[in-house]
């Protein structure tokens, strides 16, 4: 019988080093954020998420109906609030179409059309989360076949949580803005005592759960408990989404620019509803 | 290892992004757990590398990433089962040494891979948030598999 030729341990060494240098060939080449799932992918990942659609049912059922009865405890209170409500409506209405005419007559000076008013809307319901815990990206139950795409933004009823990262047939991955990129900077402008001020949305501190709002100029004023809201600038956010309010005003090292820590108006654990906006 | 992949999916929903106590990993402790059932088999990597390619799409936008990762945390699970008996003390240790390489060769590959920045908090706060959900579920699964290997024996001495 013919005898097994023995590999030279120094082969096994190469061969070693080229799997590993495949490996990592091939990870760099996949785990692109902005990488489109190919057609596979897509229709496996809808077929997961149709079954667990399926099978989630009764945990979410439960959920909802122990949520359902702590707000049925507060229901007298909120009926109170909504009362005191109701009178500041017609006010507030009075003023909205003042507004509203305003706001045309001005977009038409300025050929500005990116504004939340002309976004048409599309509610989506949260069915996954991203579990990789180094980007913080969900999974919503609408793509498309439901006209979604790419760079959509999308908000909840609090104010805006990110943009649609990617879309399969029939779901999409937000990516959040608590993992704030280099290519989707959001620009902002602060409500101040001599109009808006305008910074970009740098970055999310996981820590305190604050966003932090660079590029301001030292010679503007700044309130805490300001509201945040989007420009509109950039492809991505319509105008007026409301991003948070400012909490803290701090200054940089060398006392040119501050920085304003300011709190999401969206709480990032508690999002199961979504509204995208279409463009 | 089926119903772990959705119980991962559904209960994803509810747990907060940057909890300290709760990152949940069923799908890597069933996989682990799954091991002793493959035990000595080349069959457990492909096992592995399927589950793997499962969890980077339905999970993530990448591909292969688990797919490789899997083989190797299997690979590391099965050596070290070589050395030790199991029990559930054992198995809950190995499962939690288990999830730390995974966490730390996972952050460490996309930093190289991807330009993710470093960060030793962040780090050592996902290591943290993911031992006592995991650690909990790891248990269930063994007390699930011995309640079900006793069955068996009954099973066979009855008939």
């Amino acid at each position: 019988m013919r005898k097994k030729r023995k590999i030279e341990s120094r082969y096994y060494i190469v061969i070693i080093l080229f799997l590993i240098l495949l490996i990592l060939g091939i990870w760099m080449y996949f785990v692109r954020e902005k990488r489109n799932p190919n057609p596979v992918e897509q229709v496996l990942q809808d077929t997961f998420l149709f079954v667990q659609k399926i099978v989630s049912k009764p945990f979410h059922f439960v959920t909802d109906k122990i949520q359902e009865s702590k707000d049925k405890n507060k229901i007298y209170e909120k009926y109170k609030e909504l009362e005191k409500q109701i009178e500041q409506v017609q006010a507030v209405s009075a003023k909205n179409a003042e507004l509203e005419s305003e706001l045309q007559e001005m977009k038409s000076l300025l050929k500005f059309n990116q504004t939340l008013t002309e976004s048409s809307y599309l509610n989506a319901t949260v069915v996954l989360r991203n579990m990789d815990s180094w980007n913080q990206t969900i999974t919503v139950d609408q793509g498309k076949k439901q006209g979604v795409e790419e760079d959509m933004a999308v908000v909840t009823s609090q104010g805006i949580i990110g943009y649609v990262l990617h879309t399969s047939y029939f779901n999409s991955t937000v990516k959040l803005l608590t993992s704030v990129d280099e290519n989707h900077k959001v620009s902002v402008k602060i409500e101040g005592n001599e109009g808006y001020i305008y910074g970009l949305l740098s970055s999310y501190d996981t820590k305190t759960g604050y966003y932090k709002i660079e590029g301001i100029a030292e010679n503007t004023e700044i309130k805490e408990g300001a509201n945040v809201i989007t420009t509109g600038l950039g492809n991505t956010f319509p105008a007026g989404i409301l991003l948070g309010t400012v909490i803290q005003i701090q200054k940089d090292h060398f006392d040119l620019a501050r920085t304003v820590l300011v709190k999401p108006s969206v709480n990032f654990d508690e999002i199961r509803y979504v509204t995208i906006l279409k463009k | 290892m089926i119903f772990s992949i959705f119980l991962e999916a559904t209960f994803s929903i509810y747990i907060p992004f940057f909890t300290h106590w709760c990152s949940l990993l069923f799908t890597l402790v069933s996989m682990l757990f799954c091991s002793k059932y493959f035990f000595h088999s080349k069959h457990y990597y492909e096992f592995c590398f399927g589950i793997g390619i499962l969890y980077d799409v339905v999970f993530t936008n990448t591909l292969f990433f688990h797919g490789f990762l899997f083989i190797l945390i299997g690979f590391l699970y099965q050596q070290i089962l070589h050395w030790l008996s199991y029990t559930w003390y054992n198995f809950l240790l190995t499962i939690l040494f288990m999830i730390g390489v995974y966490r730390i060769l996972s952050y460490l590959i996309l930093i190289l891979v991807d330009n993710m920045a470093w960060s030793l908090g962040r780090l050592l706060q996902v290591l943290v948030s993911s031992i006592l959900c995991n650690a909990l579920y790891g248990s269930l699964l063994y007390g699930v598999g011995y309640l079900f290997k006793n069955r068996k024996h009954h099973w066979k001495r009855k008939f």
